[in-house]
């Protein structure tokens, strides 16, 4: 049995009048990865950027229910949301590094974050999330040249090992792979089989072959509402609900 | 099967393709059967002879069918029912292809033999034939209606059809030892009769496929074969 790492109750989301998403409750199990699928506009990026407090970030977004990273309440204003997302760090759909090296784009989080003192400990953590996030070999030669100078794939791959040097507990990623080819998507779901042993994942995408492919457990959005959750097994050969049914087998959307 | 449309209108066009070929490959395998069944009866070796000539029609049904399946497995990656029915259409098809042998098989040994067949065990062959017809007409009726009741109800069918087995297995035993000159008739028998239980367990084995398609449920067969509780007796002590 997995342990719980984040666990959701009843969360309410409004875009000022706006609701975009109703009492959704959901839990996502430790060390696994987590695929939310949907129509565009169902509320499943929304709810992602619960998870890391990102809606702060949008003035109108109003966030209610209850969110528990491991047991302790999220939603609440005396929570430290730096320290939060040092623990969940975020992919997004466009790689997006920072217009700096690509030894810098790594070292950022850990310098801003104090996590390392010396020198020699911060290369070695630059090289450890390169390599974890399977980029050091195409790039130790050329660690000063600009991130940006990266293929899109590497670019995607630079972003997730951003994201892992500040050692955080859970990735979330919103669809990742969008902007990538086939080849570069291959990588990077490789590297989430590889990132599940370490971090809990919680990936958006569109894409129903990629969520069958690399999650445990799937959840299914339409219209703001949580329609089904469960093993990612089942929910591609024999869902519950009918309109999981048509929305994946390509009937609806 | 009546299921809601998908967006794409070619993806329905194909799944209804290939829901025609298996219609299709059904009813040939169906009519094959009765006609091997004739030829039995009647002694028709002319009759006999056309049946396994008409095999090749479905062999080559059967290889277009499996190609237009890997092309929409390759072309939709099919989900839930979709996948579930394409999953059982390709193992049906392979079935139904396989039944199509054994009714060949049927003709083949009618074509052959030129002997006097013992009345009775060729009366009841033909009687468990026409049950197994029924057997492949509701199985093929319960695809028409993606109906995974009906199809388990076909399922269960073939437990009578063993026991039929059974009963003329016995019989031509019996006639092979007590009249040993019947030995080679009643052997034919014995092989076409096999040849009908043999339709039976793969109408069988379609059900499962189409109660699978339809429920997302497996329905297994984990009855163990009976047959050698005739044989065993006769082993030498």
């Amino acid at each position: 049995m997995s342990n719980i790492k984040v666990s959701t109750k009843n969360v309410n989301v409004h875009y000022g009048t706006k609701q975009a998403l109703h009492q959704v409750t959901l839990d996502i199990n430790e060390k696994e990865v987590t695929a939310l699928i949907g129509p565009s506009g169902c509320g499943k990026s929304t709810f992602l950027r619960c998870i890391n407090r990102m809606n702060d970030l949008i003035d109108i977004c109003k966030v209610d229910g209850s969110i528990t990273v491991d047991n302790e309440e999220i939603i609440s204003d005396e929570v430290d949301v730096v320290s939060l997302r040092s623990k969940i760090g975020m992919v997004f759909q466009k790689p997006n590094p920072f217009p700096k090296s690509i030894f810098d784009n790594v070292a950022y989080g850990p310098t801003i974050h104090g996590i390392v003192d010396t020198k020699s400990d911060l290369q070695e953590i630059v090289h450890s999330s390169l390599k974890r996030a399977g980029l050091l070999k195409e790039v130790k030669d050329r660690l000063h040249e600009p991130g940006t100078s990266l293929s899109g794939g590497q670019q995607q791959r630079l972003c997730i090992a951003r994201a892992i040097a500040v050692n955080p507990d859970i990735i979330l990623m919103d669809e990742p792979c969008s902007a990538l080819d086939p080849i570069a998507t291959a990588t990077i779901e490789e590297l989430i089989d590889e990132l599940k042993n370490k971090y809990t994942i919680v990936i958006v995408t569109h894409s129903m072959q990629q969520a069958a492919r690399v999650s445990q457990r799937t959840g299914f959005f339409h219209l703001g509402e949580l329609v089904e959750t469960g093993e990612t097994q089942k929910i591609f050969t024999n869902p519950d609900n009918e309109k999981t049914q048509g929305y994946i087998t390509g009937r609806f959307g | 099967m009546e299921q809601d449309k998908h967006i794409v209108k070619s993806y329905d066009d194909e799944m209804k393709e290939i829901n025609n070929n298996i219609l299709d490959i059904g009813s040939l395998v169906e009519n094959q059967l009765k006609r091997a069944l004739n030829a039995l009866k009647n002694q028709d070796t002319a009759l006999a002879e056309k049946v396994i000539e008409d095999d090749n029609i479905i062999d080559e049904k059967f290889r277009q069918l499996d190609q237009n399946l890997v092309l929409i497995l390759g072309k939709r990656q099919p989900m839930a029912m979709d996948l579930r029915t394409i999953f059982s259409a390709i193992k049906m098809n392979k079935d139904l292809e396989r039944l199509g042998d054994h009714a060949t098989n049927i003709a083949k040994r009618t074509s052959m033999i030129d002997l006097v067949l013992p009345e009775k065990p060729v009366r009841d062959i033909l009687r468990m034939g026409e049950h197994v017809q029924i057997m492949i007409g509701k199985v093929i009726q319960s695809f028409v209606n993606f109906s995974a009741e009906e199809a388990k109800a076909v399922w269960n069918m073939d437990e009578e059809i063993d026991d039929e087995y059974l009963g003329i297995l016995r019989q031509l035993l019996t006639y092979m030892m007590e009249e040993p000159k019947r030995i080679s008739a009643c052997t034919n028998l014995l092989y076409m009769v096999k040849d009908l239980e043999r339709v039976g367990d793969y109408v069988q084995n379609i059900a499962e496929d189409i109660y699978y398609a339809v429920s997302g449920e497996p329905l297994y067969n984990d009855t163990p074969d009976r047959q050698w509780e005739v044989i065993k007796p006769l082993k030498k002590k």
